[in-house]
Formats: structure tokens, sequence, C-alpha cells
């Protein structure tokens, strides 16, 4: 695999005009993919999903140059960041938030990223109304291989609603975000994964949350195909707070495994994970919870709940929270279980009148909407509660 | 005039730890009908809830003898929402609590429960009949915003059965020690609340252990349980006399041999 990849680098999907500072991450990345390893995903075997492999000729798009910015904020594809912006792009790019390359997935995707959206909103930027980004992109990709950064500057305020149906026509589908928030910045954001069933997708998430700087990131996983996510939050400035609600339904013989991670870097930092999920029919998920503490990040809190509703004898999901700490004046905590449906609950509604199927929906819906509620945008809160019921079966 | 029949009813349930069915009712019969109040007494454990339960339709209460019949037709085949849609509505001494469902959606699910498929009550509609029923009952909007009885005092669960009771409008109502845990103003409210149902349309069975329930809500016939089945059926008088002699009176003068574990205080 790696010989007609690395002769292919020179006329593959460079971006328009791409600045060599660029192509060089490139080319560092694809030695590294050549050794590194598939990132572990506990309990989840996706080894034969084909992902970090070059399904077609990777090229960028036509519409490559799209540029919404407003007054208040850039918003542009990455390409276009690149030429009109590219100092910032250079600060922010695998610099803050993803850092390492340490696995084949990252190195792959960052060797051969081919789209990919910048926003940038300035300090002190507030935002009131929310910026809603369609990821469904009306490009021509046919094997997306996206980089996408998102970055608030100090004290700026938004709340971002990212929506996603497709990752282009190939087999399967690569997206990184980077999200960083700078001191005292303050980001409601929303991911609604609602991947076809066509694609194995490869997702990872990587937010750096500074001084004072407060992410409350919600995740309605309700794709429909394979997926495995990386969801990561590192509070690296006093007194940051991160609260990641992922809420997953799995159906069909989909598997999705998610790896969700909080990490306690600087003092009186607060860390929140809560997953709740439900499996149906004969599919998998995984929620792998991790919380971790570094030495000398005294006086934070890191707590997590992972909660697995299994709706059917033939799915299989897990709960692992995972706490590593490394100080000992915190708090953290963790809660896990796979549970089935309440009887004494069933029964109560159905002695209302309501049937079988009907019942069953709102006790599953109670179970995951809960943290719907946890969105405070009613625009936003109304597509994540439509998704939800999209992928909640009928009877 | 419509009529729930009660004929020789046996009741057996699992025992959890032994997996041995264990009898519990042991021949109940009793006939309620709509524009009727009857009231059941008995001591504890004698298998009040069960009857309540079995009428119902819980799955663990298994009927090993005599029938239940609605209007002249048998329950026993029909599973606990069709014989509420068919009429039926039982308060619950322990009613569940559920997380993520507010009260409103779940009255709304049971109304429309009740309505052709495709024609959902209209939002202002239920509004309407929500507000009534909650000043009915003293309850503030709020109650109604709250998860399912999630966090409810005893008292107020007891309340939110009978908001129930008021918007699902039943034919027969088994109401099981709604009087338990309720203050004295409270037990007030919530009759008020019962007695706006009554009338010619609906019947009620009312389990209590006390006879101050009875004020509020006038009992046709009282019926007194003992050792699983009715062994005794009288005026409103018959609670009066229960509360000055317990059961170990009855149970003496009817000959019965039941323990009654607490006779002797
Ligand atoms: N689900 C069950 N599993 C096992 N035993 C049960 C179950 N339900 C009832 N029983 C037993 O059946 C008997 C009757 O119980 P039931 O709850 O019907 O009594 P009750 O007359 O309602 O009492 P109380 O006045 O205390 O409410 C009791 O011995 C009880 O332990
Ligand atoms: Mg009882």
């Amino acid at each position: 695999m790696s010989e007609p990849i690395m002769k292919k680098l020179p006329e593959l999907g460079l971006f328009p005009n791409e600045p060599a500072w660029f192509t060089d991450i490139r080319k560092t990345a694809l030695k590294n993919y050549r050794n590194t390893k598939l990132p572990r995903f506990a309990k989840v075997h996706y080894e034969d999903w084909q992902l970090g492999e070059l399904m077609t000729q990777v090229k960028p798009s036509i519409d490559q140059e799209m540029d919404c910015s407003t007054n208040d904020y850039i918003l542009c594809t990455l390409a276009t960041a690149l030429m009109k912006h590219e100092k910032l792009v250079e600060k922010y790019y695998l610099q803050k938030a993803l850092t390492t390359l340490t696995d084949r997935l990252v190195n792959f995707s960052t060797a051969f990223v081919n789209a990919g959206s910048f926003l940038y909103i300035p300090a002190n930027t507030k935002l009131t109304k929310p910026i809603l980004l369609p990821e469904n992109s009306k490009t021509k990709f046919e094997q997306e291989i996206s980089h996408n950064l998102i970055i608030l500057g100090e004290g700026a305020q938004a709340t971002i609603g990212i929506q996603s149906n497709g990752a282009g026509t190939a087999k399967t589908g690569h997206r990184i975000s980077e999200i960083v928030l700078e001191a005292n910045s303050h980001l409601n954001l929303i991911n609604l994964d609602d991947f076809t069933a066509a694609q194995p997708i490869y997702l990872n998430r990587q937010a750096s949350v500074g001084e004072n700087a407060h992410l409350n990131w919600s995740i309605g996983s309700f794709s429909d195909g394979n997926v495995i996510a990386e969801m990561n939050a590192e509070l690296v400035g006093r007194r940051a707070v991160a609260t990641i609600n992922n809420a997953a339904i799995t159906s069909g013989k989909q598997t999705q495994g998610m790896n969700t991670r909080v990490t306690n870097f600087a003092p009186h930092s607060v860390g929140k994970i809560r997953q709740r999920g439900v499996i149906l029919d004969e599919s998998r998920l995984v929620f792998n919870g991790i919380g971790k503490i570094i030495h000398g990040a005294h006086g934070t809190i890191a707590e997590q709940e992972n909660r697995i509703l299994m709706l059917s004898d033939k799915a299989s999901g897990d709960a692992n929270p995972i706490l590593l700490i490394d100080e000992n004046d915190v708090e953290a905590g963790h809660a896990a279980s796979v549970g089935r449906l309440d009887k004494k609950q069933l029964y109560y509604l159905m002695s209302r009148g309501l049937s079988k199927p009907t019942a069953k929906r709102l006790v599953v819906r109670g179970f995951i909407g809960e943290l719907a509620k946890e969105i405070a945008n009613p625009q936003i809160r109304q597509s994540f509660q439509k998704s939800l019921e999209r992928k909640l079966p009928n009877a | 005039m419509k009529t729930l029949e009660i004929k020789d009813l046996h009741v057996a349930v699992k025992d959890e730890d032994t997996q041995k069915m264990k009898e519990i009712l042991t021949g109940v019969n009793l006939t309620i009908h709509t524009g009727e109040v009857h009231a059941i007494m008995g001591p504890n454990g004698t298998g009040k809830s069960t009857l309540s339960e079995t009428i119902m339709g819980n799955p663990r209460y298994h009927v090993t003898q005599g029938d239940i019949l609605l209007n002249g037709k048998s329950l026993l085949k029909q599973a606990v929402d069709v014989r509420a849609r068919a009429g039926l509505f039982l308060a619950m001494q322990y009613p569940a609590e559920i997380k993520g469902i507010t009260n409103m959606e779940f009255l709304r699910a049971a109304i429309n429960a009740r309505r052709p498929e495709g024609a959902p009550i209209p939002i202002k509609d239920f509004l309407t009949q929500l507000d009534s029923a909650l000043a009915i009952l003293n309850m503030t909007s709020d109650m109604a915003e709250r998860y399912l009885n999630e966090g409810f005092s005893g008292g107020e669960r007891k309340r939110n059965e009978i908001l129930q009771l008021l918007m699902i409008k039943p034919t027969f109502a088994i109401l099981d020690e709604l009087d338990s845990g309720l203050d004295i103003d409270a037990l007030q409210v919530v009759s008020k609340g019962v007695n706006h149902v009554m009338g010619p349309d609906f019947g009620t069975l009312m389990i209590t252990h006390y006879k101050r329930i009875l004020k509020y809500i006038k009992p046709d016939q009282v019926h007194v349980m003992m050792g699983g089945r009715i062994v005794k059926t009288g005026d409103a008088s018959l609670a009066d006399r229960l509360e000055d002699e317990g059961y170990s009176g009855l149970r003496d003068e009817l000959g019965i041999h039941v323990d009654l574990v607490d006779s002797e205080v």
C-alpha cells in the first residue's frame, strides 16, 4: 500500500497554491503513516473497515474556494484559508488541539487531506445567533478526507451546530476537527452525526480549552453506518471547563465505537463526560469514557457517566469508564451501566393505555432525550430531536 | 350502565426467591356497576393490591381460576394497555418514576392512545383540560413539566395519579390506598378530584385502611377481604365497625381461619 501512495503524493490533492509548510506536514505524516499502527478502540474491531486506505485519486473538489465570512468571523474552506489567512492557519493547524500524529489514521488523514472548513471567531466577538454548518458538503469529493479548524479567540462566545450526513461517494470517510478555545471564550458546540450506512467513518475531534474557557459539547451519534470516533477535550488552562454529552443510537448491523476523553492538565479545571446509548437490532455500541488527570492539576473535577440501554438480544454493548489519575487533590467519579428496559416503567405507561411500542419509545426517548435538553438553542435542539426520532424504531 | 365482574378469581404469583407459585387470591367475587362506589378493606398482605393489579393486567400475577369480565367480555387474554383503553384505570399504590419523560408528554400520549391514529388531541384543547385538572387538584403547572413522578413526594405521586384519572376519564377506576401518604388537606383535595369524575358513567373501587377517606368519597358498599377473598360485604357502617373492633372480631364471628399478624395488639 505505502509504495503506490508514495508515488502519488506529488500529483495528488494538493490545495491550490498550497504553502510549502503545509505540504511538508503532509510529507511528515506520510512518513509516519508507514510506521504507525491503527488507533486503539478497546473492544471495537474495525480492522476490516478499510479505514486509512486510499480508495480513489484524492483530489480537492471544485468549490474549494467557497467563502462565507461575515463582518464578525471568518468562515471558509481550508483551501481558501490557506490562501487568504495563511498566518492564522499556520498558527493553529496541528498546533494547539491536535499536536502529535501518533496513529495511522491521523497520519493518513493529514497526508491526504483534501477538504475541510476554517472558522475563526476573533477575540471578544460575542455572537448571539448560532452558526449552522451543514457538513454534507455539496462538494464533489470522491473520498472525503477533511480537516476542520474551529477557533474562538480570547473572550469570544458562540454557538455552533454542525450536521453531517455524508462524506463523499467513496467507500470511507475521514474527518478530523480541531477546536481551540482561547482564554475566557465560551462555546456551545453541537455535532449531529447522521452519516449514511454506506461508508465507514473515522472521526477525530480534538478540543483544547484555555484558561477559564467553557466548552459545552453535545454530540448526537445517530449515523447509520460504522463509525469510530475520538472525542477529546484537553483542559489546558486553569479553571477550564468542558462537558461532553454524547447521545448514541445504533441499529441494523452497524458498530459505533467511541473514545470520549477529557484530560485535566490545569489546576481547578472541570471535566464531565455523559454518554447515553441505545442499542437496537444486531448492532454494537462501545463507549470508552476516559478521564485523565495529569500530575499537578490540583483542585480539579473529573466525572463521567456512561449508560447503555440494550433493546435487543442480538445486540451488544460495552460501557467502559477509565479513570487515570496522577494527582491527589481531585474529585473524580464514574458510573457505568448496560441495562435493559425497566419492566415496571413499561407496565406503568401501558396501564394508561399506551401501546407497548409507544411505551418503549417513550422510555427510550426519555433515557436518551435527557441529553437533548442540555442544548440551549431551540433550533438546534429540534434538529437533534428529529435525528433521534428518525433513528428510533417505530415498533 | 357498564359492569365490571370478578368471578371466583384465583391468583398466584411466582416467588422471586424460591421460584415457586404462591396462591394469593382464593376465590374473589365482586360486581361493580357504573355509578357505584365500592370500598375494600382488609389486613396487610391479604391480597388487595394483588386484586387491583390482576384486574388491570399486571403480567406478574397469574390467574389460575375464575374470570374478570367487562360488560360480559372476559379481559383475561387482554394485555394491560388494551384493558386501559377499554376503560380501566388503576391508581397504583407505588407508581413508577420515569426520568426523561415529562408528565405532560405522558398525559398527551395517554390521551392520544385513545384516539384514532393520526388524529391527536389539538394542543390547545389538551392544555385547557390540563389547566382545569391541575386547578382542581391545587397543582402548579410546573408539576406537569417535571419528569414523570421523578423526585415526587409520596403525596405528590398520589395527586399525580388522580391528575391522570381526571385527564384520562376511565369508566372504572381502582384506587389502591389513595389515602396513604396524604396529609389531611391533601386528602380532601384529592377526594375532590375523584368526586369530579364521579357520575352515572363511572364506577370506582377504593382500597383503603381507614374510614377517613370514606367520609369524602361515600361508598355504596364496603367489602372486607381476608385470606385472599371477600368475606363480608356491607354498607358504610361496616367501615366504622372495623375501625372500632379491628379484623379479629370479624374473623372470629365468621369463623375464618387466617392469621392476622397484628391482631393481638
Ligand atoms: N409480585 C409479588 N411477588 C411476590 N409476592 C407477592 C407479589 N405481590 C404480592 N405478593 C404477596 O402477596 C401477598 C398479598 O400482597 P398484596 O400486596 O396484594 O397485599 P395487600 O392486601 O395489598 O397489602 P397492603 O395492605 O399491605 O397493601 C403478600 O404476602 C405479598 O408479599
Ligand atoms: Mg396493597
